[in-house]
């Protein structure tokens, strides 16, 4: 251990930071606060940033909406559906790529092709796949001779699709990154397992999984965050916010209160309660990484 | 002598100053100005035709320079986010309820004086629509803060060809809309009929059924028998399938393309994405209930306040854009509507609708004036629009009985 | 391998690949078929006649040359910029200790908690005070940082064994020297995955750049996409075709760092 943090050590941590923190105080914090600053207000003029009457009524107003409950329900699920599932999805075909067989380049091309395909042709095709009457899904699905599903009609199902949207979205990001941490593991360490004859799932289970696990651990934070702020997914599959608001996330809740309901107070305490939220989740998986992760 | 060229200089003072109107005395030689808008595509080239002749034709050596910026949403990301701080265009373009939001800014400019104005007032203003006129002065003290621009209406495009093939009429009343959708679907075993926008279909056919819908001080009418009878039309059709919602097709025109569907209400500014080479369309006007009313839609202009020259320059341009030619030229060219009355008689304007190549133009503007009917504008009113629509999308999709989902739409704005 | 692990692993990897890569063949056919072919019902797979005119007609509805350039250049700075800042913080991070390092790292990562919806309007007035309206570096500025990208390099950096540090800092290896000689080779791969990211997202914003820009000398590719989209619905025969064009580059980029990647550091042991 390096002896006590001194002057020097500050002052050199300090150095490195300074453009990163530079950028990031100025263009996400400072704003950050002045939204956190306009929730406490009933009133608010944006434009001549004056507000009247502080207080937390705001907060008690979006407490009370039933709009809010549903978007957090909705937000909820997708987030604790879409994490696991697309993690191990992704994880499962990184390890499935990370071998010495013919074309393994091209599989990857394919498979990071959806970070960069437009947005609004990804929600168009999906919008094919999911059709009531003519859509893929539901192709396979007579075909297996089960009844057709109202994807994007029926509020029952709504969710589930965005769910799938999801999931199917999140798959290249996670792959990539998972892949270059395999690949970045020692292959001595596979080397040594094959001299001692261990079988593949000891292999993964003992050698890649406890090497890969810083990244694995990023991946399911940034993954949470991140799932929880849907919003983007749900514009390019519905258009709006699903059948009879069935697709209501969070992010999609405080956009339309900002730019649409024009309550921008409203708005700002629904930020802090989700931003609390999120912070609070957030904690609870970095305490159960700090348990599973081996650098 | 001369106390009476005193009494001649001051009577002639007199009649100026109070006898036909004031004028503006400010200089608007040479200005350059921002107009931030949301056209592109065919409407960004019909907006830059017109640019271009104000900008080589007004005798002030005005210049407009014309920008797009994005779709109406972007459009109004971005006006907020100007007003805020404080640096913004001189005219842009934007739906009655986001600038009575921009209000709050102070930065919004009243028009009724230059409207007025003796020697750059709109003429003949009582020419332009009068919807359009009461709309763009229902703001909550009742003055013109915005001008009409590119507006639309509503019409029941309908497949000419399946009409004509299976001897049906053209339903111009909901007894009779019911009855040939009913017939259609007898042949086709599809939907006939759908409505693009829910909320439309409950403003519109709850005053058609003589119900009333809202107002300037935000009173909610809503929750009436009309509204509901006029909702429950719709959702008895769709569940016996012979309407249905535009849905998981976002618009009925793919649906109609498809002859998935043979006839739906949607707005004129659509037109361009109806028609396939299998069939001919036409659109002929909406059916009424007990009462001929339409709706009456699309965003205004308005001027952001900036020097008295540039506020006046502005304002000219603003008066071009309205003349007959002008509105003319930009519905023959643009997915809108003029907003004259004159304009329509026209030799340009009638040749165009006589080519047939959009009937919607001439079903759009074939409407009565007192027909027309609009959403007023204050800042909460998107919201009771959401609520409707909310209150149609929950009965038609078996949520909620009509009457119940009209209670909880009241509930949720009538606070 | 034997052959049955063989079978089963390229059936998974295609099937796989054909359910990610559908939206991708969509969008190219689509930008070959007519408005009524895209949205046909029954589905049209191929179009009967191919409308190359699409990508004709699309070009015309904004200077894509210019955003083309415009792209290239905030992409770039964005990238290197961000790497740069990127790997002193992380460095920062991993191998500097300093007290309350956990609790700044945390306070950052909650930066991410937020919806940027909420953060746009004042960041806007900031680009307003600083003059810089309308300007390139008001698309490149403030991305340059970003917790996201400094936790993954943290987790890359956390990786290469503390000793290796020390043992370089008692044979009076500078920090600085100790990051760019030996941590930055290291992480070649992340650092690789990070600026393909970086770039890419950079590529496809369009968000901000649409509130920053007022003229078409300042714009990007991505605004260009707009203007398919109107309030009556979207031209998507000619989006797609832009939308072609827009990601080519993306691909080849993709295709060129990818190689790196694959060809990426085996990690000795303790080098001398």
């Amino acid at each position: 251990m390096v002896g006590k943090t001194t002057k020097k050590t500050y002052l050199q941590a300090f150095l490195y930071l300074l453009p990163a923190l530079l950028i990031i105080f100025t263009f996400v914090i400072y704003p950050l606060i002045r939204s956190f600053y306009m929730s406490f207000f009933t009133d608010y003029n944006i434009f001549k940033h004056t507000g009247s009457g502080f207080g937390f009524v705001s907060y008690v107003k979006v407490l009370q909406s039933e709009t809010f409950w549903k978007a957090l329900k909705n937000t909820a699920i997708y987030t604790a559906v879409v994490v696991p599932i697309s993690i191990i999805i992704s994880l499962g075909i990184a390890v499935l790529l990370n071998n010495k067989l013919k074309g393994m380049k091209i599989f990857e091309t394919l498979y990071f092709l959806p970070y960069i395909t437009n947005v609004i042709a990804i929600g168009l095709a999906f919008r094919f796949i999911f059709h009531s009457n003519y859509g893929f899904l539901n192709y396979i699905l007579t075909g297996l001779g089960m009844d057709p599903v109202v994807w994007l009609n029926d509020t029952k199902y709504a969710l589930i699709s965005l769910i799938i949207f999801g999931i199917w979205g999140g798959l290249a990001f996670k792959i990539v990154v998972f892949l270059a941490g395999l690949q970045g593991i020692d292959k001595q360490y596979y080397q040594a397992a094959k001299v001692d004859g261990a079988s593949k799932w000891t292999v993964f289970r003992r050698i890649t999984l406890p090497l890969l696990s810083p990244m694995i651990a990023y991946i399911t934070v940034i993954s949470l965050i991140g799932s929880f702020k849907v919003y983007v997914e749900v514009v390019g599959l519905f258009g709006n916010a699903g059948p009879a608001d069935s697709a209501m996330t969070l992010v999609y809740y405080i956009y339309e209160l900002f730019y649409s309901s024009y309550k921008p107070v409203l708005a700002a305490a629904a930020s802090v309660i989700m931003f609390g939220i999120i912070l609070i989740l957030t904690f609870i998986q970095l305490a159960l990484n700090k348990r599973n992760v081996h650098y | 002598m001369k106390k009476v060229l005193a009494l001649i200089l001051a009577l002639t003072l007199a009649f100026t100053l109070a006898g036909c109107g004031t004028t503006n005395d400010a200089n608007p030689e040479g200005v350059t100005l921002q107009f931030w808008h949301a056209m592109s595509g065919p409407n960004g080239e019909a907006l830059d035709y017109l640019v271009a002749k104000f900008n080589e034709e007004n005798e002030y050596d005005i210049t407009i320079e014309a920008t797009y910026q994005g779709g109406y949403t972007d459009l109004h990301q971005k006006i907020v986010a100007a007003l805020t701080a404080g640096e913004t265009p001189h005219i842009a373009q934007a739906y009655g309820n986001n600038i009575a939001v921009y209000m709050d800014s102070d930065a919004i400019v009243q028009l009724d004086s230059y409207i007025d104005d003796r020697t750059y007032g709109i003429d003949d203003f009582n020419d332009i629509i009068e919807g359009y006129r009461t709309e763009n002065s229902s703001y909550q003290d009742g003055h013109f803060y915005s001008l009409p621009f590119n507006k639309s209406t509503e019409v029941l495009y309908y497949n000419k060809t399946f009409f004509e093939a299976n001897n049906l009429e053209v339903p111009t009343t909901w007894e009779e809309l019911e009855t040939v959708s009913k017939a259609i679907t007898a042949i086709t075993g599809k939907p006939a009929f759908g409505y693009d926008s829910l909320s439309n279909l409950f403003i519109t056919w709850t005053q058609q059924n003589g119900g009333k819908y809202t107002d300037s001080e935000e009173n909610v009418y809503f929750n009436s028998e009309e509204a509901i009878e006029a909702v429950q039309f719709f959702v008895d059709g769709c569940e016996e399938g012979y309407f249905r919602i535009a849905g998981e097709d976002r618009y009925l025109s793919g649906p109609f393309n498809n002859q998935d569907v043979m006839m739906f209400i949607g707005s004129t500014s659509g037109s361009k994405y109806v028609g396939a080479d299998t069939f001919e369309w036409n659109s002929a006007q909406v059916p009424f209930g007990k009462e001929e009313k339409v709706i009456q839609q699309g965003s205004n202009m308005f001027m952001l306040k900036s020097t008295e020259e540039e506020q006046l320059a502005t304002f000219i341009f603003m008066d071009f854009l309205t003349q007959a030619e002008n509105t003319a030229e930009w519905a023959i060219r643009s997915g809108y509507l003029p907003v004259r009355e004159s304009a329509r008689e026209l030799d340009i304007y009638v040749e165009f609708v006589a080519s047939g190549e959009n009937p919607t133009k001439d079903t759009g503007t074939s409407y009565e004036p007192d027909w027309y009917i609009f959403d007023p504008i204050f800042p909460d009113s998107y919201d009771y629009r959401m609520a409707v629509q909310a209150a149609v999308e929950e009965a038609v999709l078996g949520e909620k009985t009509v009457a119940q989902a009209i209670q909880d739409a009241y509930d949720s704005v009538a606070n | 391998m034997n052959n049955i692990r063989k079978i089963i692993v390229y059936t998974l990897l295609t099937i796989g690949a054909l359910i990610m890569i559908f939206p991708f063949f969509w969008m190219i056919t689509g930008s070959i078929k007519t408005y009524n072919e895209i949205i046909g019902n029954p589905i049209v797979w191929w179009p009967k006649k191919i409308m190359w005119e699409n990508y004709v007609i699309a070009s015309e509805y904004a200077p894509f040359l210019t955003y083309f350039k415009n792209t290239v250049i905030v992409s770039f700075f964005n990238t290197f910029i961000t790497l740069f800042t990127t790997i002193l913080a992380a460095f920062a991070f991993s191998r500097l200790e300093f007290k309350g390092r956990d609790t700044l790292f945390s306070i950052l990562l909650s930066t991410l908690m937020v919806p940027s919806q909420m953060l746009i309007i004042t960041n806007y007035v900031t680009i307003v005070r600083l003059d810089l309206i309308n300007t390139l570096p008001a698309l490149i500025i403030p991305f340059t940082a970003s917790i996201f990208y400094i936790y993954m390099l943290r987790q890359f950096f956390n990786q290469i064994p503390h000793q290796l540090y020390l043992a370089a800092k008692v044979d009076g290896c500078s920090d600085w020297k100790y990051m760019w000689k030996i941590m930055v080779p290291n992480a070649k791969n992340a650092l690789i995955t990070i600026g393909l990211f970086n770039w890419i997202a950079s590529w496809n914003a369009y968000i901000w750049p649409l509130l920053v820009t007022q003229s078409d000398e300042k714009r990007v590719l991505s605004i260009g996409l707009k203007y398919f989209s109107g309030e009556a619905g979207t031209d998507f025969e000619l989006l797609m075709a832009a939308g072609t064009i827009v990601i080519l580059p993306l691909l080849i980029l993709y295709l060129f760092a990818r190689r790196y990647i694959i060809e990426g550091v085996s990690r000795g042991g303790i080098k001398g």
